[in-house]
């Protein structure tokens, strides 16, 4: 899936109108100041991490023809699909930059997190890949469920609502799982930066760092071992 | 001159044969309720203990028919698939001319392939680009060199293949059947060109069906059977084998 610079820049705006028609006349949401730029935040991290995770997930069986035929380190595929999709991401927060522009929301020098809580996503999403790339090669549902949790985290993750609603609505161990995911983490930091003007919340970002760690380690742990045989099962 | 470059010590392959590429959430619900269940395999060895090593700048020529395990032997020894037991040694660069289209990707163009595959065989991109013409030249592909290559006719694939391959100044150039689809023309100029880099002290690994294509490159044969060794020696010796067997079939 390789998207244009065009449908980089409607894609988000249309998922972002709908949000917003939806949250302001049907669903009213007056509690939280800013809307548009609060949903851009939820929505652009997600966008991202889904973007980047269905294309990482069919590399290296669409790449088979190479894998079959040439000898090199197979971690490269996932690895550049991945961050080919950087692009998209920065044309999105662009649009993040005018909206900012557009609601008057202050720039402080909080913003100098922003590069870092990305960062911290990239790492994730590539940990991630490298699990989801290399299943796909054994399994064929492995797209399947790639979908069914992208659409379940959708969802679960804090796009149009705040995670103090989740603190509040969810059972503990719910909760903990809740905030666990590495994308929420990234999407909470990114509202304390930007809305709030506040560093980042220290146990929920060493939580977010944690669990991107781990999804690393597993990543490559699991794709080393996989690797050598890659080639006889695609 | 007798540094081996290519050393195979008694190697297997096996493959497990799947219909399908399993489900991940039946292979999960079987291991929940049949944890003690075995696992049927239906296994299959394409090769079996073989075991034989090319000195440098030798020619070597496999033969053998449909499923005698010359195309798995050749993945072992480019390294893009590893053998079940045994060893497989190998000094030097490989350039691969393999089944049509092998190493590329469809959506690029022919120039974007050159790039692509000679990256993957160890190329800087400085020594890519120094070489580009050379490489566009040979193919003889003109203006088609800027088109996806899914476009392009078997002849085409493997004029680009080819180029590439003996562009990249291999130590080792590995080439399979697909020669045989380029025109008379085209299988004369490689033919010489190989003639050219035979003498230059690269060592080679022909396969064939035409067992006179081998015996005339070639210095010698080894002869597989369904995954064995059958055979190993001088071109003559073997040919002659060969085609008595193929005779009483």
């Amino acid at each position: 899936m390789s998207l244009g610079v065009l449908w980089s820049v409607l894609n988000p705006m249309i998922m972002l109108g709908t949000l917003l028609v939806v949250f302001t006349y049907i669903h009213k949401n007056t509690s939280i100041d800013h809307f548009g730029v609060f949903l851009l935040l939820g929505l652009i991290p997600y966008n991202f991490f889904s973007l980047c995770i269905n294309t990482a997930t069919a590399s290296l069986v669409q790449n088979s023809q190479i894998i079959k035929k040439t000898r090199f380190p197979r971690i490269i595929i996932p690895v550049a699909s991945v961050l080919s999709q950087v692009i998209h991401l920065g044309i999105q927060l662009l649009i993040l930059v005018v909206f900012i522009a557009l609601f008057g929301v202050s720039v402080t020098w909080m913003y100098l997190w922003l590069p870092l809580i990305f960062l911290l996503e990239l790492i994730f999403i590539i940990g991630l890949s490298l699990v989801c790339s290399v299943l796909d090669v054994y399994f064929r549902d492995t797209k399947y469920i790639v979908q069914s949790s992208l659409t379940v985290l959708f969802w679960f993750t804090p796009i149009f609502y705040p995670t103090s609603l989740a603190n509040q609505n969810l059972p503990r161990p719910l909760y903990l799982l809740f905030m666990s995911n590495p994308i929420t983490g990234c999407i909470e930091a990114a509202r304390r930066v930007v809305l709030h003007n506040r560093a980042p919340e220290q146990d929920l970002f060493l939580m977010a760092m944690s669990v991107t760690l781990v999804t690393l380690a597993v990543g490559i742990v699991l794709f080393r071992k996989l690797e050598p045989n890659l080639a006889d099962h695609l | 001159m007798s540094d081996i470059v290519i050393d195979l010590h008694s190697v297997s392959k096996r493959f497990i044969l799947h219909p399908h590429r399993p489900f991940l959430i039946r292979e999960v619900c079987k291991k929940i309720f049949h944890p003690r269940a075995n696992k049927e395999e239906n296994e299959f060895w394409a090769l079996q203990d073989v075991s034989f090593s090319v000195p440098k700048g030798q020619a070597v020529g496999l033969v053998g028919g449909n499923g005698a395990g010359k195309s798995t032997l050749l993945s072992l020894i480019i390294g893009s698939s590893r053998p079940t037991n045994g060893s497989v040694q190998v000094q030097g660069r490989i350039g691969a001319l393999l089944e049509l289209g092998a190493g590329f990707h469809r959506d690029l163009t022919g120039r974007e392939n050159i790039i692509l595959n000679a990256s993957l065989l160890g190329l800087s991109r400085q020594e890519i680009d120094n070489k580009m013409e050379e490489i566009i030249e040979f193919t003889e592909l003109g203006k088609f060199i800027d088109i996806p290559i899914r476009s392009y006719s078997s002849g085409m694939h493997v004029r680009l293949g080819f180029s590439v391959a003996i562009h990249i100044d291999p130590d080792i150039l590995i080439v399979d059947e697909a020669l045989s689809v380029g025109d008379a023309a085209f299988q004369e100029k490689c033919m010489n060109r190989i003639q050219e880099i035979k003498s230059k002290g690269v060592t080679f690994l022909i396969v064939s069906h035409n067992i006179d294509t081998a015996q005339t490159l070639c210095d010698e044969l080894v002869w597989l059977d369904r995954g064995c060794m059958k055979m190993k020696g001088g071109t003559d010796e073997v040919a002659s084998a060969y085609k008595a067997s193929q005779k009483k079939q």
